[in-house]
């Protein structure tokens, strides 16, 4: 099976991307998929996306379409908020079973 | 008595583990997650130790060389929030207000008084802070405590207040962001969006903020932040070109080190903060509530990148150029957008009334982040922070921006 890539973007690159990134590892592992998730900054996202070349972003804050390099982008909030977690982990997982 | 000043003179590296085991083994984790995160926490503070002797050792000669070349006077060295953060998670009082602040939040959501949920446990250490201001301050345990219950109440209750601002320009219902260094400057950032607002000719202009941050938006960048000031400095510090490149490569890499280290800190404050956050939510089922969480949600916001891009040029000028400031601008460049949120929010978005707003909010911190060098350097030894011998002053831009517990410490200080 294929390990797909997840970058997990929020303001600091620490504190709440650190969450997001955990949560996003744990629910999708549930769901039977290989993810390695790395997190970055909001201003290293436009610099980060071309070199790691994510499958897919988990952002907990804005970020710009054209730092995306048309990456699609999933709002990670829910794994920060607690609400509505599992549905957004079932998207997610959704999408990149539909790249393979 | 004696046990626990055994305890507290082992350092954070050794405290805090031990504080963070027992709050774990009090919200039911088990030993083994409990320990492991206590733990993390400390070789957290082992790796935090780390860099800001690299830091120091870098970076206090070439200020001191500032001084004697150039009557620079920017002897106070901005270690940034990271450290920051890590002195007030190294204080005692640590773990009287992780409790009290979840319970004055449980009581005013349940009293209507608030209604902010904090599930932002990381950033507790804003109010750890507060209180250690006020007890190094008075030398007294128990005002520092209140100290931290009085900047939570006025945190909470600037949280609802600014709730509308976050679901209208950062289209985030149901959020809200108890923020410390950020909320603290809402209503100053608010008044003066008002005051701009009545001002002819002014209150029409506006800037694009995309390009801006595609243009320049590299230089917002941690490393490239520390790779050109490390620069500049040796320069400044009269440097031969072999001490300026080492000092350029050196700063850049605790830019980029620093927050690497945090983390670390916080994966072992992960499992605590979910405890608190499971704790908070099953006592309110179903209840209406603003969830709390930290501003880092919301900075990506092009119109708030935009500004604290161009804040990064105009924050070391007025460094220079402010008679009596005495901080040299450095690690919390990398932070500019939690201060100057709300010189931005309140115009939705307006890039030139951000810069306006966002440089009357950066002289107040300059100011503060000064004012408050001696006793967060007192703090930093107080709790057996390493740093090299001969290192003058500490403080942070965040410090600065800790408006609230400042007032609160410039108040209490009337009576010391």
């Amino acid at each position: 099976m294929k390990t797909f890539r997840i970058l997990a973007i929020c303001g600091t690159g620490i504190a709440t991307s650190t969450v997001a990134a955990e949560k996003c590892k744990q629910y999708l592992t549930k769901r039977g998929l290989k993810v390695e998730v790395v997190e970055c900054k909001a201003v290293e996202a436009s610099g980060k996306i071309p070199v790691y070349s994510p499958h897919v972003v988990v952002a907990t804050t804005p970020v710009n379409e054209s730092a995306l390099h048309g990456t699609k982008k999933f709002s990670g909030l829910p794994f920060l908020t607690g609400v509505g977690m599992d549905k957004l982990a079932d998207e997610i997982a959704a999408y990149l079973q539909s790249l393979e | 008595m004696q046990i626990i000043n055994f305890i507290l003179n082992l350092g954070p590296t050794v405290m805090m583990p031990i504080i963070i085991m027992l709050l774990g083994l009090l919200f039911r984790q088990g030993f083994p997650r409990a320990f492991r995160s206590g733990l993390t926490i400390g070789m957290g503070f082992a790796g935090i130790f780390l860099v800001i002797s690299m830091l120091t050792s870098n970076l206090s000669p070439a200020t001191q060389a500032m001084v004697i070349n150039w009557g620079l006077r920017l002897d106070v060295m901005d270690v940034g929030w990271p450290i920051a953060a890590a002195i007030s998670f190294g204080t005692p009082i640590v773990p009287a207000v992780f409790i009290m602040g979840l319970f004055i939040n449980i009581l005013m959501l349940s009293l209507n008084w608030t209604k902010t949920m904090d599930i932002d446990l990381w950033n507790y250490w804003h109010f750890i802070f507060s209180g250690a201001l006020i007890m190094y301050l008075t030398d007294s345990v128990i005002l520092g405590i209140i100290a931290s219950g009085i900047t939570i109440v006025i945190i909470l209750k600037l949280a609802d207040w600014t709730q509308p601002y976050v679901a209208k320009v950062f289209d985030m219902p149901g959020i809200s962001l108890p923020h410390t260094e950020s909320v603290s400057w809402a209503p100053l950032g608010i008044l003066l969006n008002k005051v701009i607002d009545k001002i002819p000719g002014i209150n029409k202009i506006d800037i694009n903020p995309e390009k801006i941050q595609e243009r320049f938006g590299v230089f917002g960048e941690p490393m490239l932040i520390g790779l050109v000031l490390g620069a500049f400095i040796g320069v400044l510090a009269g440097y031969t070109v072999e001490g300026i490149v080492k000092l350029s490569v050196n700063m850049a890499a605790v830019l980029f080190l620093m927050p690497r280290m945090v983390r670390i800190l916080m994966e072992g404050l992960l499992p605590l903060s979910e405890s608190g956050r499971e704790y908070l939510s099953n006592r309110f089922p179903g209840k209406e509530v603003f969830i709390g969480l930290d501003a880092a949600v919301v900075i990506g916001h092009p119109s708030v990148m935009a500004v604290c891009i161009l804040m990064i040029p105009i924050t070391l000028l007025l460094a220079a150029v402010l008679p009596g400031n005495r901080i040299l601008p450095f690690t919390d460049l990398a932070g500019l957008p939690f201060f100057l949120l709300w010189a931005v929010a309140p115009s939705k978005g307006n890039v030139f009334r951000g810069l306006i707003i966002s440089t009357i909010f950066m002289v107040g911190i300059l100011y503060i982040a000064t004012d408050l060098a001696p006793v967060t350097t007192l703090m930093a030894k107080q709790v057996n922070f390493p740093f090299p011998e001969g290192t003058a002053a500490i403080s942070s831009l965040d410090g600065g921006a800790h408006l609230i517990p400042y007032i609160l410490f410039k108040f209490v200080e009337i009576f010391y």
